[in-house]
């Protein structure tokens, strides 16, 4: 597929990497020259230098026959005009980052009338994986499908727990409606079959619908005390989503920002919640702020190495619950792998819903995929498709499939009844599938079937 | 500073006046006095056409240059020459022979204050007890005119007690031009004051004193112009038409403006409207268990304490019962509403319910920053945040106000013989309300103080209805010097 991306900024740069491992051909283009540079020395695609809104960059980088065009310079206002120029000249979708709300109210009017299909907000997504989050405390990560109500969460397996032992099989007869969807085992992602056992310190992957994780997680003696308050340390864009998300959600909220007016701007925005001007890095303001007494700690600075070392600190604290923005994750590599609870990164949740639609958008005819998760680094998908008419997979029942290796049918969500396949059930069409596949670029639903050849 | 747009100003509101001096010259015929009576209204009328001809500089005025500084001493102008034209009828009349008092009524009168220093109304001839009454209306409508049309759209902060309660600029809102507002203010206000006279002329209250009773309630002044010092009407319909309409002159006029362009949910929404319906609730209540218990019965306790905190708050000073017999702690209640005084942006005076909630609220937000020297703490009226620089103003106009008064209270104590007596003279003088406790309560005026004591209050009331500043501004050496330093 052909695809244009305007801007090689934090964003664009994982763009370029993750569309060009799914197989496009890809032109970036980016006013700055040596940054361009830089990232084509590493990765090979063309480059154009120059401004995403200029007629003339735009042929020249072949718009007309492209079949995705994704702008995400740092302004709004360049995004969407280059959007709108991109699909005039021919492009067949466009996808602009637009930041500023006022912009981002009118999806519909963007879409229908400026050309404009799809409008994606870093910070308003990285806000939303943190409120996940807060609903499954203990959990280090929170997924949610199908408007929330199937939730996929990670936990740890640990030395005391009744789970550390038990084969897979087993653990389907104890928990009847959800399922271990991936094994983490000394930085390993498996995805599992049922002769797998569980150990101390792994982490698991956990599927179903949220009312039954709920109870598992409850039942397998998870701390399902509620967050009731949040210290939210570094006022930037997260925060302003996030406070607002955390409001619905009954979470009262402090932050500390070290800019006098931005905070301003904050509590101007939500009188409810208690803004502070200070130093959020200084461990005795920290203190004085009372921090220890916070069931969660969130730190979205703009820095990581200063949101890493926080969350540590309010960690040896023990603060229940750590949130920590961290932009490199090479800088965690440093630490170990459970040294820091749940970890968000907003160019991944970004370039996730831009590859869900790259794969699935942009070829309607060949499937219908709903949703990409990527996890653990990327060692692992999550996908789930609608099957269509006529998919290979609803010949047989799911024992019989020849499924390729390191692939699950984790989920079938059928007729709004959520429901966790056991090996005598048939996938039906229409059938909403939630699968979990250690393979990379699967686009169809029939590409989980053995000797299919993924393009 | 613009010295011909500032005499061009006063003189369109000096010919203005001259025009309306004729309104009472034709009650004269109407009324069946002598025809020389006529007199004490042309010859004040021609004076102002001459004032007009000669202080209007309409050619060579540039209306562009017309700034805040320029903007207050209009106002401050405009009271002065209004109340000191309007002082003649009442001399060339001969009905009263004093300058000094003279001035007073006028004063009062154009700035609805509603105090008197006649005890015997029956001095009077009608045509002039038309006129005293005609003046608090006039008044009401200059300040209305002035503080929500005028004001809110130029820099003069002092005029509105903060931004988001006028019709000035806001993020996202078409703004309507001054013309046009003033237009509709003005309709508005002779459009309310109609329906007052029409519903007290349906109550049984002869067409005359329908009119001075609501001129009086229009400018929330309430002149008495009867010889008894409480109304002379029993009946419950007169005086709940009186409270309705008080309190509609009491409230924001910008509220009915929004009415008009159905915005509902504003009007709704409005915080001071909100603060001062449960502060007359709240009012009313105590003042009422306080008489039942002090032997009232209840329907009649109720009654008075209705008119008498709907009058006071309003700062009309129109009375139904001698509130001064009341219990120390009734009495008391009457005089923070007479502080707190009306809505901004209507013809009341006092310190405006607005300005006392910020003042109120900004205490507590200053509490919290004490408390917690990082959180950032914010006041919000409206569901907006008050800027420091909003607030800034009023913290001063607070401050200034207090200084005023405390200095009121020694001036008045040169003549009075009670506290009481000195702190409510001065309380009724700068509040613009008229009536205050013992000497100058119920049953008392402003007559048995000497000429420069009447004097003062003149002044006072002045200060008061122009919200201090314009007049400070006025009596600041430098802004007559033409200094640019």
């Amino acid at each position: 597929m052909d695809i244009i991306i305007a801007g090689g900024g934090v964003v664009g740069h994982t763009l370029v990497e993750e569309l060009f491992e799914e197989g496009n051909n890809i032109v970036l283009i980016e006013k700055e020259g040596e940054l361009l540079d830089k990232i084509l020395s590493k990765i090979d695609i063309d480059g154009l230098v120059g401004n995403a809104a200029s007629y003339e960059n735009l042929v020249e980088a072949g718009v007309e026959n492209c079949d995705v065009f994704i702008s995400v310079t740092s302004q709004d206002e360049i995004n969407m005009i280059a959007c709108i120029m991109a699909k005039n000249l021919g492009a067949t979708y466009t996808i602009a980052r637009v930041r500023n709300p006022e912009y981002a109210d009118h999806a519909d009017f963007m879409r229908q009338d400026l050309g404009i299909s799809m409008m994606i907000n870093p910070e308003y997504e990285a806000a939303q994986a943190i409120a996940h989050i807060t609903q499954f405390p203990s959990a280090y990560d929170v997924e949610f499908f199908e408007e929330g109500r199937v939730a996929m969460i990670k936990i740890l397996v640990s030395e005391d727990s009744f789970l550390k032992g038990l084969s897979l099989i087993e653990f389907r007869k104890s928990f009847k409606n959800i399922l271990v969807s991936v094994i983490v085992r000394e930085g390993e992602s498996i995805v599992p079959s049922g002769d797998d056992v569980l150990q101390a310190d792994d982490l698991i992957y956990i599927i179903g619908a949220r009312p039954d994780v709920n109870s598992f997680y409850i039942a397998s003696g998870y701390s399902n005390r509620p967050i009731k308050n949040a210290l939210i340390i570094g006022g930037g864009r997260i925060s302003y989503y996030l406070i607002g998300l955390l409001e619905k959600l009954h979470i009262s909220i402090k932050v500390i920002e070290e800019d006098y007016q931005t905070a301003y701007e904050l509590a101007e925005k939500y009188p409810n919640s208690l803004i502070i001007h200070g130093d959020g890095t200084d461990q005795e303001f920290l203190d004085e702020e009372h921090m220890t007494s916070f069931d969660s700690v969130i730190c979205v600075r703009p820095y990581d190495e200063e949101n890493i070392l926080t969350s540590l600190y309010a960690l040896s604290e023990g603060i229940g619950k750590v949130i920590t923005q961290v932009s490199r994750v090479s800088l965690l590599r440093i630490l170990g792998e459970t040294e820091l609870q749940t970890v968000i990164t907003p160019k991944f949740t970004i370039a996730d819903k831009i590859v869900r639609f790259v794969r699935s958008f942009a070829n309607p005819s060949i499937s219908d995929m709903e949703a990409v998760i990527r996890i653990e680094e990327n060692d692992v998908e999550v996908l789930q498709f609608r099957v269509k008419e006529g998919s290979q997979i609803t010949n047989n029942t799911i024992m019989e499939l020849d499924l390729k290796k390191h692939t699950l049918i984790s989920l079938i969500v059928r007729h709004n009844k959520i429901i966790v396949p056991s090996g005598s059930d048939t996938i039906q069409t229409d059938d909403h599938i939630i699968i979990v596949t250690a393979h990379k670029r699967f686009d169809d639903i029939d590409d989980i079937l053995e000797g299919r050849v993924v393009k | 500073m613009n010295v011909n747009v500032i005499s061009t100003s006063v003189s369109r509101i000096i010919g203005l006046q001259g025009l309306i001096l004729l309104l009472p010259a034709l009650i004269v015929f109407v009324s069946g006095e002598p025809w020389t009576n006529s007199f004490s209204f042309l010859i004040p009328a021609l004076l102002c056409f001459i004032l007009y001809l000669l202080l209007n500089r309409e050619g060579q005025t540039k209306f562009e240059e017309l700034y805040t500084i320029e903007g207050f001493m209009i106002v401050a102008l405009t009271w002065i020459s209004l109340s000191l034209i309007g002082a003649l009828p009442f001399l060339i009349s001969g009905n009263l022979t004093s300058i000094v008092d003279a001035l007073f009524e006028s004063t009062s009168g154009f700035t609805g204050t509603g105090a008197s220093v006649v005890p015997d109304v029956s001095v009077f001839e009608p045509s002039v007890l038309f006129w005293r009454s005609l003046t608090q209306w006039l008044g009401g409508m200059g300040i209305l005119v002035f503080a929500v049309a005028i004001f809110p759209q130029s820099n003069a902060s002092a005029f509105h007690v903060i931004q988001a309660e006028s019709t000035g600029t806001k993020l996202g809102k078409l703004q309507t031009s001054v013309s046009q507002t003033t237009k509709r203010l003005i309709s508005l206000y002779v459009t309310l004051t109609i329906i007052t006279i029409l519903a007290l002329i349906i109550g049984g209250v002869s067409p005359f004193y329908s009119m001075l009773l609501s001129f009086g309630t229009a400018g929330t002044a309430g002149m008495n112009p009867f010889l008894s010092p409480l109304l002379p009407y029993d009946s419950i319909y007169v005086q709940a038409v009186l409270v309705i309409s008080m309190l509609a002159f009491g409230t924001n006029f910008n509220l009915y403006i929004h009415l008009l362009n159905k915005q509902v949910k504003e009007v709704w929404r409005d915080e001071e409207l909100r603060w001062y319906s449960s502060l007359l609730a709240v009012a009313v209540i105590l003042i009422t268990l306080t008489l039942v218990l002090n032997g009232g019965n209840f329907v009649g306790s109720l009654k008075d304490s209705l008119f008498q905190v709907a009058s006071l708050s309003t700062t009309t000073s129109y009375l139904t019962a001698d509130f001064d017999v009341w219990p120390i702690f009734a009495k008391t209640i009457l005089l923070i509403l007479m502080f707190i005084g009306g809505m901004s942006g209507s013809t009341a005076g006092g310190l405006k319910v607005s300005r006392v909630v910020l003042l109120i609220k900004e205490t507590f937000s200053e509490i919290k920053r004490i408390s917690y020297p990082h959180r950032i703490v914010t006041t919000r009226y409206n569901n907006e945040v008050v800027k420091d620089r909003q607030m800034r103003p009023i913290i001063n106009y607070f401050l200034v106000y207090i200084l005023i008064f405390i200095l009121s209270i020694l001036i008045f104590s040169l003549e009075t013989e009670g506290f009481a007596s000195a702190f409510s003279a001065a309380a009724a003088a700068l509040n613009n309300i008229g009536i205050g406790f013992n000497e100058v309560g119920p049953l008392g005026t402003y007559a048995h103080f000497n000429a420069p004591t009447k004097l003062f209050a003149s002044f006072l009331f002045i200060v008061g209805r122009l919200e201090i500043y314009p007049i400070l501004v006025l009596f600041t050496p430098n802004v007559w010097r033409r200094r640019i330093l």
